[in-house]
């Protein structure tokens, strides 16, 4: 914490809301995130499905379509609201200052093309330097020095036998391949952000693994900050610095890592962490009352009200404000100054 | 590819096989008497009877039919019991006829429809979209004797720019027949050097081709615009956009190839739907290759020409499917 608050964040977000406009009317799916992303630095985003994790990662990309998904507030980067951009402007983002992988890579590959002829692309489009570079040093031809540059960015990821690898297609490779080659495809334009959302549910537990380590190496040796969202506490803790915790819409708390598992600050937090298995406990597994919420008509005041056992009167009242304590930054009414209620409810 | 293209020959010898049964089982279930019928209405009960026995009818069916299969083998579709004229000359005569138009048709209506709904689903929401929505919906709900009969009455009738029917006009009927080189009376015209007998083919040929064009160009321009719209929703074009790929390219090329898939399965169906329509629009436009035929024969109950032609028909579209077959496999490796 206290090495980031020297830091700029390579990636803010303000106050983004987004909204959709459905047949059952305006779904308001993101209520007002705010967080901030520093450099090298790996963010946990985790929470249930549903509470607008992969939506938050989507809205900041400018994935979704506009006349479906309104967004307002600040995502900043370099001083630049990357929702003032249109898409025509974004694209000189995408893949190079800010990337993304997502939860089911083969499904991510473009399947009648050659892993080669897609990847070739890529370094065309993001690594124009390299390939003079590279066909001045070996004297080589433009079409021999992205070969060259596509097979060398598929060994830094793990992948061996590339040139085998880029004559075959998606539904050929393994799941582990494929999500090397999609993190490969992410990065080569060294992007200062990385998204990886649901990058590992979809794998087997020791293939999670070897992505995760790969993960982390990319963000050691590039500098490259990572927001990863998950709904599994387990991963996130093993991978991330930070981990914030989202419900339905709004980020309810965020903590360094050990700090956030050590001492939870919200009842959401406090709930989830109950509901994770681990062998220590004598005790049985708790859950959360209820269900998450109806998003076509969400709880008034907290959104969480309805489901929190130290519910008060002003829950269901006032939105709760974001409360920086000594560690966390939280966003719940038993850790508003000004609320006198409060003290009794801490325990 | 090799086991696969032997599969789908087995298949059409096959398929052959069991339309020759029900055509010529048909063909004698039906009324009529067939001897009467080849030998002429005034004709006296004993050369009915001779005719009869000249036939073989006199033999039980399945012996017809395996003398006929016997036949077949040959080359030998037997004879016209309308004009007593051998059936498979006929068909060498007539099948290219009907093709060139049917192929013409086909070409337009991918050359056409394919640019139209890429176009509107690029376009989508806009008043182009919107155009080629309605155009696509009135291409395929129109009737095609219907659309023929409008397009005489608005091309002939009104405006005068194509002539009402035939293949050629009058007066290029007396000159010197073209050498039958490939069949297609277009390209034999080319390879003559008499442009303006081509000229005069194609003429001809516009508004049958344009009726015949009209369902597949409608199909083929509403379904690539939605298998294009579909495509562009799935996780490999988001990736791809995510990884910084320009739109251009996500549309034209990462989004086009993925949705070919289906608009080429449709045009597999187009050409066994344009070889039917053939018999409306050969008609309409006294045009005459094998769907007039077809008509006259089946007017006639000329059975010999009606079981070569549906085995002719059979064995086209058997073809023309797995030529799509092997070019969608050539668009999506995953095709096995």
């Amino acid at each position: 914490m206290s090495v980031k608050q020297k830091e700029k964040p390579i990636l803010e977000v303000k106050d983004l809301v987004a909204e959709f406009t459905t047949a059952a009317g305006r779904l308001r799916i993101l209520d007002g995130i705010d967080f901030s992303l520093f450099p090298a630095e790996i963010l946990a985003l985790v929470g249930e499905t549903g509470c607008g994790k992969s939506v938050t990662a989507k809205s900041i990309m400018n994935l979704l379509a506009e006349q479906v998904c309104k967004r307002r507030g600040k995502v900043m980067m370099d001083g630049v609201n990357l929702l003032d951009l249109s898409k025509k402007q974004m694209r000189s983002y995408l893949g190079r200052r800010i990337s993304m992988i997502f939860q089911n890579p083969i499904a991510s590959i473009n399947p009648v093309f050659t892993l080669g002829e897609q990847i070739r692309r890529l370094v065309r489009i993001h690594m124009a330097g390299e390939i003079t570079r590279v066909k001045s040093e070996l004297g080589c031809t433009t079409a021999a020095a992205i070969d060259r540059l596509a097979a060398a960015n598929l060994e830094k990821v793990g992948l061996t036998d590339v040139d085998q690898l880029m004559r075959a297609y998606a539904h050929q490779i393994s799941g582990g391949m494929a999500q090397r080659y999609r993190i490969a495809t992410a990065v080569l334009g060294n992007p200062d952000v990385l998204i990886a959302d649901e990058a590992t549910s979809a794998l087997d537990v020791t293939v999670q693994a070897h992505i995760l380590r790969l993960l982390k190496r990319l963000s050691a040796e590039k500098n490259t900050a990572i927001i990863f969202i998950t709904h599994d506490l387990g991963i996130a803790a093993q991978l991330c610095q930070q981990v914030a915790v989202m419900y339905s819409g709004r980020i309810v708390e965020v903590a360094p890592t050990a700090e956030l598992f050590k001492n939870p600050l919200h009842p959401y937090t406090r709930g989830l962490l109950k509901a994770v298995p681990q062998l220590s406990r004598k005790t049985g597994l708790e859950h959360i009352p209820g269900t998450i919420p109806d998003l076509r008509n969400p709880p008034s005041g907290c959104r969480f009200h309805p489901r929190c056992r130290q519910a008060m009167e002003r829950c269901r009242r006032l939105r709760p404000p974001l409360v920086e304590t000594k560690s966390h930054q939280v966003c719940c009414h038993l850790y508003d100054a000004g609320n006198k209620e409060a003290a009794w409810a801490k325990s | 590819m090799l086991p696969f293209l032997i599969r789908r020959l087995a298949g059409l010898v096959f398929l052959l096989l069991i339309l020759t049964m029900l055509v010529f089982g048909l063909s004698r279930a039906l009324p009529g008497d067939v001897a009467a019928m080849y030998v002429g209405l005034k004709a006296k009960p004993e050369q009915i009877q001779k005719a009869r026995l000249e036939l073989g009818l006199d033999k039980p069916v399945h012996v017809q039919y395996l003398r006929y299969m016997g036949r077949l083998l040959k080359g030998d579709l037997g004879i016209s019991l309308r004009t007593h004229r051998p059936v498979a000359r006929d068909l060498k005569e007539k099948l290219p006829l009907s093709l060139e138009i049917v192929l013409l048709a086909l070409l337009i209506s991918i050359a056409l429809g394919l640019p139209m709904g890429v176009v509107a689903a690029f376009k989508r929401d806009t008043w182009i979209d919107s155009a080629v929505n309605m155009i696509g919906s009135a291409a395929v709900s129109l009737p095609i004797f219907f659309l023929a009969l409008l397009l005489q009455l608005v091309f002939f009738n009104w405006l005068g720019w194509f002539p009402l029917q035939g293949r050629i006009s009058t007066m290029m009927e007396f000159r010197d027949p073209l050498p039958a080189v490939t069949r297609f009376g277009l390209i034999d015209a080319l390879l003559a050097g008499d442009l303006e007998y081509m000229a005069d083919m194609a003429w001809h040929m516009f508004l049958p081709v344009v009726s015949l064009a009209s369902i597949p160009l409608g199909l083929v321009a509403r379904l690539s615009r939605s298998s294009l719209l579909e495509v562009m929703q799935a996780d490999y074009i988001m990736a791809a956009r995510a990884s910084g790929v320009g739109e251009t390219v996500l549309f034209f090329r990462y989004g086009l190839r993925n949705a070919l898939s289906p608009v080429l399965s449709i045009m597999g169906l187009s050409m066994a739907l344009m070889l039917l329509n053939t018999f409306y629009v050969e008609q309409i436009f006294n045009y005459p290759g094998i769907g007039y035929w077809a008509l006259a024969s089946i007017f006639s109950l000329d059975y010999p020409v009606l079981v070569a032609i549906t085995l002719v028909l059979g064995a086209i579209y058997v073809l023309s499917n797995t030529i799509i077959d092997v070019l969608r496999r050539w668009v999506d490796p995953r095709i096995k």
